[in-house]
């Protein structure tokens, strides 16, 4: 814990209180890639923001190599191993066909 | 990058002021400031500068031996912030006696011009990486990367990483969000081509690293012929 809050280097500097720390477990097709760092965020709906952010991030480099698997998930957990949100691949974007 | 004589030695030396050691996650110094430089003599650190939008991008890891905040020295204030990763010995360079150096000892001069060119070398290749390479060969060029910088400081240490950065932070140095590094780290498992536990990354080989990352290997020239004459 203390370890996590030490190296997150800008948290460090602007830290004013304790902020939530959650980690982003991903299933995607490759086994569950579980987040050891975790992050700390203001609140749940900013580990929200980077968890889509880091769908859309995986699903780009897809789209790059012409093929978009959207059967996965990320999970949102907190420091007490609790999951707080599932966020779908296939809900973090828009797909507009004809 | 070339041998140096005992005088040329005793004059780096000289730049450096006592050494400080600092805590894991001290911020040396902030951007904004006065742009000294500084040598870190043990430990890992990271430049690193704000964003518009309040988040920091991190875009250089410092290793043992390395001057740090040398790319502000042209600026009237520092462009990066520079915060150690683990516990870390660091110097204040003087600019007097770097100046002093450039007079006294212009071969030495021409070295620290070389490894500035140097670093450039190393800034074309990681955006090389970012913008023609997929995710698996950028996290492959960086691990190759660090692997080979911390092998010039001791040739017998084994292929073991013991990564002092976080996720976002590797995350920034290759252009990925932390959630895409966390499954290329677990690609580069599923290959066999590294063991991983926690930070510590064992590269289980580094000739199947190489191609994965398919950048060119660069070899440096050690003591070119036309530098100036020791003096």
């Amino acid at each position: 814990m203390s370890e996590r809050r030490e190296s997150n280097l800008s948290a460090l500097q602007t830290l004013k209180r304790p902020m939530p720390c959650y980690y982003l477990n991903l299933h995607n097709g490759h086994g569950p890639i579980i987040d050891e760092d975790g992050a700390d965020f203001a609140d749940l709906a900013s580990a929200r923001q980077r968890a889509v952010e880091g769908i859309r991030s995986l699903l780009s480099h897809e789209v790059l190599e012409g093929r978009i698997d959207l059967r996965g998930h990320l999970d949102i957990v907190d420091e007490t191993g609790v999951t707080v949100a599932i966020i779908a691949f296939a809900d973090t974007i828009e797909i507009v066909q004809r | 990058l070339a041998d140096l004589t005992n005088g040329e030695r005793a004059a780096l030396k000289g730049l450096a002021e006592p050494a400080i050691t600092y805590a894991r996650g001290t911020v040396i110094r902030t951007e904004g400031e006065e742009p000294l430089p500084f040598l870190l003599h043990a430990g890992w650190a990271a430049a690193s500068a704000s964003s518009a939008d309040g988040t920091r991008q991190f875009f250089k890891v410092h290793l043992p031996g390395d001057v740090m905040g040398a790319p502000s020295l042209p600026l009237q204030r520092a462009a990066e912030t520079l915060t150690v990763l683990t516990e870390a010995s660091v110097s204040r360079m003087s600019l007097k006696a770097l100046g002093r150096l450039f007079a006294d000892h212009p071969r030495v001069g021409a070295l620290l011009f070389l490894t500035a060119n140097e670093e450039r070398v190393i800034l074309m290749d990681r955006l090389t990486a970012i913008g023609r390479r997929a995710a698996t060969p950028r996290l492959a060029a960086l691990l190759l990367h660090l692997d080979e910088r911390l092998t010039l400081i001791d040739s017998d240490r084994p292929s073991i990483l013991e990564l002092p950065l976080t996720q976002e932070q590797i995350g920034d140095l290759i252009g990925l969000t932390a959630v895409h590094v966390n499954r290329v780290f677990r690609t580069l498992e599923n290959r066999g081509v590294i063991e991983r536990q926690g930070r510590i990354v064992k590269i289980a080989s580094r000739e199947t690293l190489r191609q994965l990352a398919a950048m060119p290997k660069r070899s440096i020239a050690r003591n070119p012929a036309w530098l100036p004459p020791s003096r």
